[in-house]
């Protein structure tokens, strides 16, 4: 039972360890649940709870159950290795250890993969008829003996990838009660060329888009909330102007070219409006645009720098950067520009504020010993706390859309490549990396559906 | 002069009673009057700033400024119509500051009209034979033009983006760390810029940098910041404002690829670039 925190999936807590009234509490309901609640309430790994230890699951290679092209079974298999290992929630139990691992005639022996350390199994099979691919996912509970989930995924012969991630996905809800992030995309900035573009990559890397050749500079790309458009800042005309690039139409366009610094376009969650910073009218304030560009407020009024605006998920708030206290730091505004409140209070220098898609934390980065360290903080200043600073500089994180992850441009490898931290802060590992170039400023896409 | 005499009254008026209630009185008064000269300190239409300012203008006009320093004598009408446009809102403060700012202007574009009208008369004769060392010597006025062949014997490089020219001429100034204000150091080098844009007619472009550390965005706001600086300075020292445009590039065009106190240093820099 290590690895199974039975909490209920309806608010998962953070830092539960850290709060042993409210342990206890938990540990009240953990016992009721298991009694009373039905399959498919039990969340088997407690995503919300830092340090959750790897939930041990057995894939078996995919089976065939038609003429399908065998390789796919190869692509099925190291597609959702790669998803499930970057999800940071599972360890998959090595397949040469497992006893059966051909499709049961009958029932499936629970006890062999229990004997392999499995709690989870999941069996996949894949046909390809009439011009059409379909993979089918079984997901089960080794330790109870039960099936979680059953589905199929259908789609044309060259979305084996895509169906895949959506299959993961599936594994991600069954153990976690909530859908995995797979699909999704990375849009960064590349100095390969010579000065920065914009690109877009899948995660697994295999895909990689580039939006802007123009050899200007082009930065701080961002997405709208339908994943349909990215945002950014581009030297294209000689001033730092704003675009939009359509992935349907592949085509950008301006879409704010005001006098001095058009800097940082986020989208509102409700996708009508766009924050951004201008220097139009003296240094660098946050401002509010309709996505015509006609109507502009002014949240913040003063002699001093306020830049990266960043959207609470409901929001009504933004968290910021600003200069006010003498050197960056963090603070949090109404939506109006109302009410700013200093969030930040250790470290001399604080910038890249990230609200995460659950609410409940702030990343940023903190100058240490000129490096940059990443630090969460929770939107009422309390439990701010280290998330990366063992190696080089870690800058511009970017939540995953579940709030798992965090994807952010660290040097320790000599260039900026772009890699990923669990929410806690454990196992930082490289995503997009290239040598010889840096892969900077991520931003990480809502999954497509 | 008005308030003044009042409170002479009254004071003499307070001064001669004995009576209690009229003390009472008189002192009420007298803190009345008082707070009303205070007031009328803080907010009196400027009316003598700017009949002077008008005085300056017209005699600036008389000395032919309008022909011979066309650019200050334009700036001094601008400032007494702004002294005048704040009067009638009210805002006596800024439109004595205006005003007084206005006849600042009409008297140095009086002097600068005339330098040049007696400069532009020894010339005259042997304007066609000038050569270059005589144009660059002397404090000729206004800004003579400049060859783009002259330019490019100069040229150092381009500006970040590949456009214009850097020239050895116009040095670039150094910021400290999140810093965007002036050392000493950077005022002199400014000073020696300014010298050269006086004697030549280029419209330049400052261009505000950072070093690689802190949030990109951030540093295009602190570059932003040293450019505006920089122009500010340069305008302080007589060169027109329309002759200067700034921009930044944040941390994203370093001169040095270095990541020590020495890179970083040469990183944090305003540099100035001729566009024409």
């Amino acid at each position: 039972m290590k690895n199974r925190s039975n909490s209920q999936k309806t608010n998962p807590k953070w830092n539960l360890r850290k709060l042993p009234g409210l342990f206890l509490l938990a540990a009240l309901f953990v016992l009721g649940p298991l009694v009373l609640a039905p399959v498919a309430e039990k969340v088997y790994i407690d995503i919300g709870t830092p340090g959750t230890k790897k939930f041990p699951i057995a894939i078996p290679a995919p089976a065939s159950t038609s003429d399908a092209p065998a390789a796919l079974a190869g692509k099925i298999a190291s597609t959702l290795k790669f998803d499930l290992e970057l999800s940071g929630l599972f360890k998959i139990l090595p397949p040469e250890s497992y006893l059966k691992p051909g499709l049961p005639a009958g029932a499936e022996d629970f006890a062999s993969w229990r004997t392999i350390g499995a709690e989870g199994l999941i069996r996949i099979k894949y046909a390809q008829q009439d011009q059409k691919l379909s993979l089918t996912a079984e997901i089960y509970d080794t330790v109870q003996g039960l099936s979680l989930s059953g589905k199929v995924f259908t789609g044309a012969p060259d979305s084996c990838a895509a169906l895949t991630h959506q299959l993961a996905n599936e594994v991600v809800r069954a153990f976690t009660g909530t859908p995995g992030i797979f699909g999704s995309r990375i849009a960064y900035e590349s100095n390969r060329g010579g000065r920065k573009e914009i690109f877009i990559s899948d995660l697994e890397q295999s895909r990689e888009l580039q939006i802007t050749s123009n050899r200007r500079l082009n930065l701080s790309p961002t997405w709208s909330p339908d994943g349909s458009q990215i945002l950014y800042t581009s030297y294209l005309k000689g001033n730092p102007d704003l675009y939009r690039y359509d992935l349907r139409a592949g085509k950008s366009e301006s879409i704010a070219h005001f006098p001095g610094l058009n800097l940082g376009p986020v989208f509102s969650p409700s996708g009508k409006e766009l924050v951004l910073t201008l220097s139009r009218d003296n240094d660098a304030e946050i401002y509010v645009m309709n996505l015509s560009g006609q109507e502009l407020t002014r949240l913040t009024n003063n002699q001093v720098i306020d830049v990266q605006p960043s959207y609470s998920p409901d929001g009504k708030k933004l968290a910021f950067t600003s200069s006010r206290a003498g050197s960056p730091q963090i603070y949090i505004m109404d939506s109006d520009g109302k009410n700013a409140t200093r969030l930040t209070f250790q470290g001399s220098y604080n910038c890249s504020p990230a609200w995460s898609p659950r609410g409940d934390r702030i990343a940023y980065t903190r100058q240490e010993n000129n490096r940059f360290s990443l630090y969460a903080i929770k939107p009422d200043g309390t439990e701010d706390t280290l998330l990366v600073g063992d190696a080089g500089s870690s800058e511009d994180p970017a939540w995953s859309p579940d709030g798992r992850l965090i994807a952010f441009a660290a040097n320790r490898t000599g260039d900026y490549d772009i890699w990923v931290v669990n929410f806690d802060g454990s196992s930082p590992r490289p995503l997009i990396s290239r040598k010889g170039s840096n892969e900077t400023a991520p931003a990480w896409s809502p999954v497509s559906p | 002069m008005n308030d003044r005499n009042q409170m002479g009254n009254v004071k003499k008026e307070g001064g001669m009673s004995f009576r209690q209630k009229r003390m009472f009185g008189s002192l009420a008064i007298t803190l009345g009057v008082a707070a009303l000269v205070i007031l009328s300190a803080c907010a009196k239409p400027p009316i003598k700033e700017i009949a002077t300012a008008e005085a300056a203008l017209e005699k600036a006009r008389s000395a032919e400024a309008p022909t011979y320093a066309p650019e200050t004598f334009k700036s001094a009408e601008q400032m007494l119509t702004q002294a005048k446009t704040e009067m009638q809102k009210k805002k006596y403060k800024p439109a004595k500051k205006s005003a007084i700012n206005a006849r600042l202007l009409a008297d140095r574009a009086l002097e600068e009209a005339a330098q040049n009208k007696a400069a532009q008369e020894a010339a005259a004769p042997k304007t066609p034979g000038l050569t270059e060392e005589e144009k660059s010597a002397g404090p000729v006025l206004p800004p003579q033009e400049i060859s783009v062949a002259d330019l490019q014997k100069q040229q150092t490089g381009t500006g970040s983006l590949d456009e214009g020219l850097k020239i050895s001429a116009l040095e670039t100034v150094r910021f400290n760390f999140d810093d965007f204000s002036l050392s000493e150091e950077a005022r002199q080098i400014l000073a020696k810029n300014a010298e050269w844009l006086k004697k030549y007619n280029v419209v330049i472009q400052i261009e505000g940098h950072c070093d690689e550390r802190g949030a990109n965005e951030y540093n295009l706001a602190l570059g932003e910041k040293r450019a505006k600086t920089a122009r500010d300075y340069l305008v302080a020292l007589g060169i027109d404002t329309t002759r200067l445009t700034i921009i930044s590039y944040g941390e994203e065009i370093p001169v040095d690829p270095g990541h020590d106190d020495t890179a970083w240093a040469k990183n944090r820099r305003a540099e100035f670039i001729v566009k024409k």
